[in-house]
């Protein structure tokens, strides 16, 4: 009588003592856009469309300015991610496209009063552009330097330009050719808030994003990868230079007058940089989300408070706040808890 | 030679000012690597504490600064808290926001306090003849002050042992503590110290300035000037070259003009760290 | 088989001390070559001459005849010199598959990188899908070689390639390693473990002081008492 034997379940089968036991793979990183390519992008786009039409509709100016006040921020915020999000470059340069863009528009517009709003943005985006071009050369310094360096620049033409640009202190008189509560300076705002939208998408999602990415976390080892550094830190800085610039010139031809405080203020930057953080840093929808609730509480702030020196302070503990508890933003509050102090073990392993 | 003369009294409390803040911004960047934007709102603080206790209260200026010099520590101990503390592992661009945080409450509550018109105290703007040229007495005043407040620091750093601390947490925070240093200890007590000496700078802004809620926030770029030529590893550094870009913005102002001499400082900033990166001196302590 | 890789007369000082000091060898395609010695020979000053993270103040490295000794460290890695880190860096946010595509991108000039990526997940067996955060010493190891590899450089130059893994950790990079040798890539390795580099390498060239003091097959290497002079420091021993 034989006796079958069992067959050997392979499946059942324990692995060879010695195999590390590998942890499963991780899937990809939250918020990553599988599916339809392009949703973030034409939902954000679409939801500002759609509050464009509300607001017209209401025919409130003071929503309208409201409106026009968040679709700036939200360009400073995408723009800065690029460079600063993506690529960990803390750049204060954005208010210098700004003003830059504000008083070539402001001066054109002086100079030909019928000219197409469009087409003086378009210039302006160009002269902006150029512009970052030419501060190429601060990507010689690195890390805090670079950021004191983009500061300086930037406070160093605002006292420039109040002591020998056209107006010096007093700024440029022009009249409003393009109040916000007209449709077309809603609509040309938020053109350039959806290209500047577009921009940050084409760098998150090729390899120029990774490139970035590897440049913030460790350039010489980017570098060693083949990974060409600079030339990827120029691109994304000058990338995000023309769509302030543009704004600048539409900012200009909706004021009475526009000088050096108020278009190379480093308040722009520091409120594109805060918003971001709020929103969550290097990702799509962070500096929307930040610069819309970031906008919408210093509206409410202001409202109620009247006094400017309160709503100083108020803005400074907010700001206080978002860095010391939402170090990741609203967008990964998941991920911060998890990450960061992972994240931290092993960037003070990777250190000593 | 009247000129010359003239030139260098000229720059005698810029310098003072420059200098203060400068060395503070230092200790900030050695030790506890933070680029501190809110320094020059300490001194605005100060500045603004000894016009208060003048105007208000009547008193000599002298208490005021002793008065300056406590809000100066009450804001460094409150940087501590709500910046260097919680911030110790973030990363850099998150600590910079947050001394612009912190900046932008101290403005705040000056502009609700005092308003946003400039103040100065009565009577301090007078000035002696000195070798033919006018020494403003104020600038005496400063540039003692600040002699003596920043040879109290170095004597403080040489000599004893909380100096001898501080100076080995800003070269190695982790091999001072295994030598029985307390780093947060350390920091904290640096953070003061800081505050202390730019509220001490306050006398220098409010006796040859105008105090505006701003107006320190706008100096402390000089002092980022100076910190980037003068690196980060001597202390005596920082004094010559605020000396020296005080006597450059004052000569550059007095022969070509005032909005020149104002950029000065800029220029050198953004040809130097073109030409040298890393500034000057040394990167670390 | 040719020189693939040709150096000549390295001199490097760091202020007064001379770090490297007439250091001169060649290494054969599919060759692997260990450079050793002990701490403070230079060893580490070769690697990053090599690398191209230093310029030598005199001397030449020649690659396939062409003089590379001013390029920069990206302008080598197009020219087929490809150093891996000591200590990895930890990519954090991305995952393997992302630093790869950078890798073959950038280094290798390849628009659609997604077979290569596959095909090299495969032999480093590695998942492209994972956060390089999470990786073990063991695997950020393998992801460090296999990146390197990945722009199918002609000269390979592995850091401690070995320091910190284990026992079995090591045999599969040894492994890996004469694998690549076999391909035709020209290895060199410096490292300490001796026993690794009895597995992995031919020939050995041993420093002590910025200078050679020994080159050839492994094994006669070891047992040159110059060498094991230098190591224990005997000082008797006529040079």
């Amino acid at each position: 009588m034989t006796v079958a034997t069992p067959p050997t379940d392979a499946s059942r089968a324990e692995p060879p003592p010695n195999e590390p036991q590998r942890a499963p793979a991780r899937s990809r990183r939250p918020w990553s856009s599988a599916g339809i390519p392009g949703a973030p992008w034409l939902v954000s786009v679409a939801g500002m469309a759609v509050a464009v039409a509300v607001v017209i509709a209401t025919g409130r100016p003071d929503y309208a300015q409201l409106l026009f006040q968040v679709l700036l921020t939200t360009t400073f915020a995408v723009t800065w991610n690029i460079i600063g999000g993506l690529g960990g470059q803390h750049s204060f340069a954005q208010p210098i496209f700004f003003g830059t863009g504000a008083y070539f528009g402001a001066l054109m517009l002086m100079r030909w009063p019928g000219a197409s709003l469009a087409l003086v943005m378009l210039g302006s985006g160009v002269v902006a552009a150029l512009f970052a071009a030419v501060l190429t050369p601060c990507f010689r310094a690195r890390g805090p330097y670079f950021a004191i360096l983009t500061v300086a620049v930037a406070e160093g033409l605002r006292i420039a330009t109040s002591s020998f640009g056209p107006g010096r202190t007093a700024g440029l008189y022009l009249p409003i050719k393009a109040s916000p509560d007209d449709p077309t300076t809603l609509l040309l705002a938020l053109c350039t808030v959806a290209l500047a939208l577009l921009t940050f998408r084409v760098f998150e999602r090729t390899v120029m994003g990774v490139g970035l990415r590897m440049v913030d976390v460790d350039e010489d080892a980017a570098a060693a990868i083949g990974v060409p550094t600079l030339r990827l830190k120029i691109v994304a800085f000058i990338a995000g230079a023309p769509f302030c610039g543009a704004l600048g010139a539409l900012f200009a031809a909706s004021q009475t007058f526009i000088d050096p405080n108020t278009v190379f203020n480093l308040n722009i930057a520091v409120t594109a940089i805060l918003a971001t953080l709020l929103g969550g840093i290097g990702t799509f929808w962070g500096p929307v989300i930040g610069s819309v609730v970031w906008e919408l509480l210093s509206f409410q702030l202001r409202d109620w408070l009247q006094q400017p020196g309160i709503i100083l302070v108020v803005n400074g503990v907010i700001l206080l706040l978002v860095i010391d508890l939402m170090p990741r933003g609203l967008f990964g509050i998941g991920a911060t808890v998890r990450q960061s102090r992972f994240f931290r073990a092993t960037r003070q392993a990777g250190q000593s | 030679m009247s000129t010359a003369i003239q030139v260098f009294f000229n720059s005698l409390s810029t310098a003072a000012i420059y200098a203060m803040l400068a060395i503070g911004l230092t200790i900030f960047l050695g030790t506890l690597r933070i680029l501190n934007f809110a320094q020059g709102d300490f001194a605005t603080a100060g500045g603004y504490t000894i016009f208060a206790v003048v105007t208000a209260f009547g008193l000599s200026p002298y208490l005021g600064v002793i008065a300056a010099m406590v809000v100066g520590a009450a804001l460094g101990a409150l940087f501590f808290a709500t910046v260097q503390s919680p911030l110790r592992a973030a990363p850099q661009i998150n600590q910079l926001l947050a001394t612009f945080g912190l900046a932008l409450i101290i403005e705040g509550i000056l502009q609700f306090l005092f308003t946003a018109t400039p103040k100065s105290i009565p009577g301090s703007h007078g000035s002696i003849e000195v070798l033919g040229a006018y020494l403003p007495t104020a600038s005496i005043v400063d540039v003692v002050f600040a002699a003596v407040l920043i040879s109290a620091l170095f004597l403080l750093l040489q000599r004893t042992n909380l100096g001898r601390g501080i100076r080995a947490v800003s070269q190695n925070a982790i091999g001072a503590s295994l030598v029985g240093v307390n780093p947060r200890y350390v920091s904290f007590i640096v953070c003061v110290i800081g505050g202390v000496l730019s509220a001490g700078a306050g006398l220098v802004l409010v006796t040859t300035l105008f105090l505006t809620p701003t107006i320190g926030f706008e100096q402390i770029f000089k002092g980022f000037t100076v910190v980037v030529v003068a690196g980060l590893g001597n202390l005596y550094r920082v004094l010559i070259v605020a000396a020296l870009l005080a006597l450059t913005e004052s000569a550059t102002s007095y022969f070509i003009s005032e909005g020149i001499g104002q950029l000065a400082g800029f220029v050198i900033i953004v040809a130097i760290l073109l030409v040298r990166p890393t500034g000057l001196g040394r990167v670390t302590a | 088989m040719s020189d693939v890789l040709e150096v000549i007369d390295l001199h490097r000082s760091f202020g007064g001390l001379r770090a490297v000091d007439g250091v001169s060898f060649s290494v054969r395609e599919g060759e692997v070559l260990a450079i050793i010695g002990p701490n403070g020979a230079g060893k580490t000053t070769v690697f990053n001459l090599l690398a191209g993270r230093l310029r030598p103040s005199h001397g030449r490295i020649v690659l396939d005849r062409a003089n590379v000794t001013q390029h920069s460290v990206r302008g080598r890695v197009h020219r087929g010199v490809v150093a891996t880190f000591q200590i990895p860096r930890i990519m954090a946010g991305l995952t393997v598959g992302e630093v790869l595509r950078a890798a073959l991108h950038y280094g290798a000039g390849v628009r659609r990188p997604d077979a290569e990526i596959g095909a090299l997940c495969q032999q480093f067996d590695l998942r492209g899908a994972e956060l390089v955060a999470t990786l073990d010493l063991h695997h950020l190891k393998i992801l460090e070689m296999c990146r390197a590899v990945a722009v199918r450089p002609r000269v390979l130059l592995l850091d401690e390639v070995a320091a910190g893994l284990d026992e079995t950790e090591r045999d599969q990079i040894a492994a890996k390693v004469k694998e690549l040798a076999a391909s035709g890539t020209a290895i060199v390795v410096v490292e300490h473990s001796m026993d690794f580099i009895r597995r992995v390498a031919q020939r050995a060239l041993v420093l002590s002081f910025g200078r050679v003091i020994a080159c050839g097959a492994v094994e006669e290497v070891l047992a040159d008492e110059h060498v094991i002079a230098a190591y224990l420091g005997r000082v008797d021993v006529p040079a």
